[in-house]
């Protein structure tokens, strides 16, 4: 089985957790209104296709 | 929105690392109560994106300007990358290939995917798995902790606007495991 052992690798420790970005919840929360319209709008397209 | 859990489950995990399955994060990108209602119930939690999730949630897009949007939204500051290197890639696969064969023997299929989030969650014994309850990883080889139920926004649903949303927080039983892997060896 094989289990990790932390440990430097590169420099960096490879158990070390590094944020995803910067973008904070405000910025999100236009982004999340954005997908949420788009996919909408997509998914009544692909349903008229169908 | 409505959330229907045990608080003192969620207090019971405070400070674990949690990676967020596709499933969730997925909702999560589409309907901001629920993302509100998600980080509020995890805040004190570490929620993790495991690189097949990140593959998982883009692939598929059907626009650019989609695709680049699911992009942004991954670099949201309330998520942590989980390490992605060639070292911890030889042991995902050592491991990927172990759960595949458990499955075979049990003769049920996983997804490819869902082996790679096993098998790196496995390198990690005190990380938790937060997943949509599907039977996509069973208790042949997790305990279930906890279960939150959380309402979410449906996208086209004629008659649902508010469905329920179940989500297992899933931790990795290395006994389980190591149990099913000596029975393939025996047979």
């Amino acid at each position: 089985m094989a289990r990790y052992q932390s440990k430097k690798i590169c420099g960096q420790r490879s158990d070390q957790l590094e944020k995803a970005g910067r973008r904070s919840f405000n910025e999100i929360v236009q982004i999340v209104k954005s997908i949420r319209k788009e996919t909408i709008k997509l998914t009544k397209q692909n349903d008229r296709i169908l | 929105m409505t959330a229907f859990y045990d608080p003192s489950f969620t207090k019971s995990i405070e400070h674990r690392k949690l990676v967020v399955d596709t499933n969730i994060l997925a909702i999560c990108s589409t309907d901001l109560l629920f993302l509100k209602s998600f980080k509020a119930i995890f805040e004190k939690n570490y929620l993790l994106l495991d690189p097949i999730v990140r593959l998982e949630f883009l692939k598929g897009t059907q626009t650019a300007s989609l695709f680049k949007k699911k992009e942004q939204f991954l670099e949201f500051n309330a998520f942590y990358n989980m390490p992605d290197h060639q070292e911890l890639f030889t042991k995902v696969n050592t491991n990927a290939l172990n759960i595949a064969r458990i499955y075979a023997h049990h003769k049920t299929e996983i997804k490819l995917g869902d082996t790679l989030i096993i098998s790196r969650l496995m390198l990690y014994p005190d990380y938790l798995l937060v997943t949509e309850d599907k039977n996509d990883y069973t208790t042949m080889l997790f305990n279930r902790l906890g279960v939150i139920s959380l309402e979410h926004e449906t996208l086209n649903h004629p008659i649902e606007k508010l469905a329920l949303q179940h989500m297992s927080v899933l931790q990795f039983d290395f006994d389980k495991y190591q149990s099913c892997l000596t029975k393939l060896t025996h047979n």
